[in-house]
């Protein structure tokens, strides 16, 4: 046996750990295509730009509208006085 | 032909591998495919312990491959093993994605895909798999090649590209901080 192994294999706690640590390989061909890729980087899961609570929909909805008032309303303004 | 002798025979012996890396450097591309039957679970494992990530596991075995392919005239069997080569291949793209992937993450963070990690149940949380990929980058490397791979200091010194004396020390590191973080977990 390698010496490093033999080094890792004394340290007993990490040892046993190491060998739960098992990895199921998926079967996938030698080579993918590009949009198979890009497929795949889009339809992955992704982290909330948010967040995760505090939400309610009344809330989401001041987000959702309140640019859009805040436009409008600049938007009158501007043609009410000019 | 290789395939089915690999199948039946267990592990190849020396005269067969350097028949199968001559066909390959010739262009034969069944040299190459009995190459990937060969090689394509261990660096998969290598790469997921490594990143946590099964999508880009499969992405950066399939590029290795593909260097492996375009570069196949380079390789020469008297500097060092085929084994070592692609694991060298391997570590390198993967540095290569990982540090684009983290310039991407600092750009623009709601577009980087979640690693299996985060979306475990916090019950699953503390594990070797956590452990390990709390581990520095340079010590996560040597403790993976050098217990689930089998292979050399020398080996590893070539793969990670550090002294071979490096190799030792960072291991010893690896295993400190390792004893640490699952002697922690185990107390609690």
């Amino acid at each position: 046996m390698d010496e490093l192994k033999k080094i890792i294999e004394s340290e007993q706690v990490v040892k046993e750990n190491l060998d739960k640590y098992t990895v199921y390989v998926p079967n996938f061909s030698i080579k993918k295509s590009k949009m198979e890729r890009l497929a795949n980087w889009a339809f992955s899961a992704t982290t909330t730009p948010f967040p995760d609570k505090g939400y309610t929909i009344k809330g989401m909805n001041i987000i959702l509208y309140l640019p859009i008032i805040l436009v409008t309303i600049m938007f009158l303004s501007f043609s009410i006085m000019s | 032909m290789y395939i089915r002798e690999l199948k039946s025979g267990g592990p190849m012996n020396l005269y067969k591998a350097s028949e199968v890396i001559n066909h390959f450097q010739k262009g034969d591309l069944t040299a190459l495919e009995t190459i990937y039957q060969m090689y394509k679970d261990p660096l998969y494992r290598f790469i997921y312990r490594y990143t946590n990530h099964e999508q880009l596991s499969i992405d950066i075995v399939q590029d290795t491959f593909e260097k492996l392919q375009k570069n196949r005239h380079r390789y020469d069997a008297n500097k060092g093993a085929l084994k070592t080569y692609l694991y060298q291949i391997a570590f390198n793209t993967m540095r290569t994605k990982l540090k684009r992937r983290s310039r991407f993450n600092r750009l623009l963070p709601f577009l980087v895909e979640q690693t299996s990690e985060k979306i475990c149940s916090p019950e699953d949380r503390i594990t070797i798999q956590t452990a390990i990929l709390a581990l520095p980058e340079e010590l996560r490397a040597v403790i993976i090649l050098a217990y689930y791979h089998d292979l050399t200091q020398r080996e590893i010194a070539k793969i990670v590209d550090i002294p071979i004396g490096t190799v030792k020390s960072r291991l010893f590191r690896a295993l400190q901080k390792l004893k640490k973080e699952l002697g922690g977990q185990m107390d609690g």
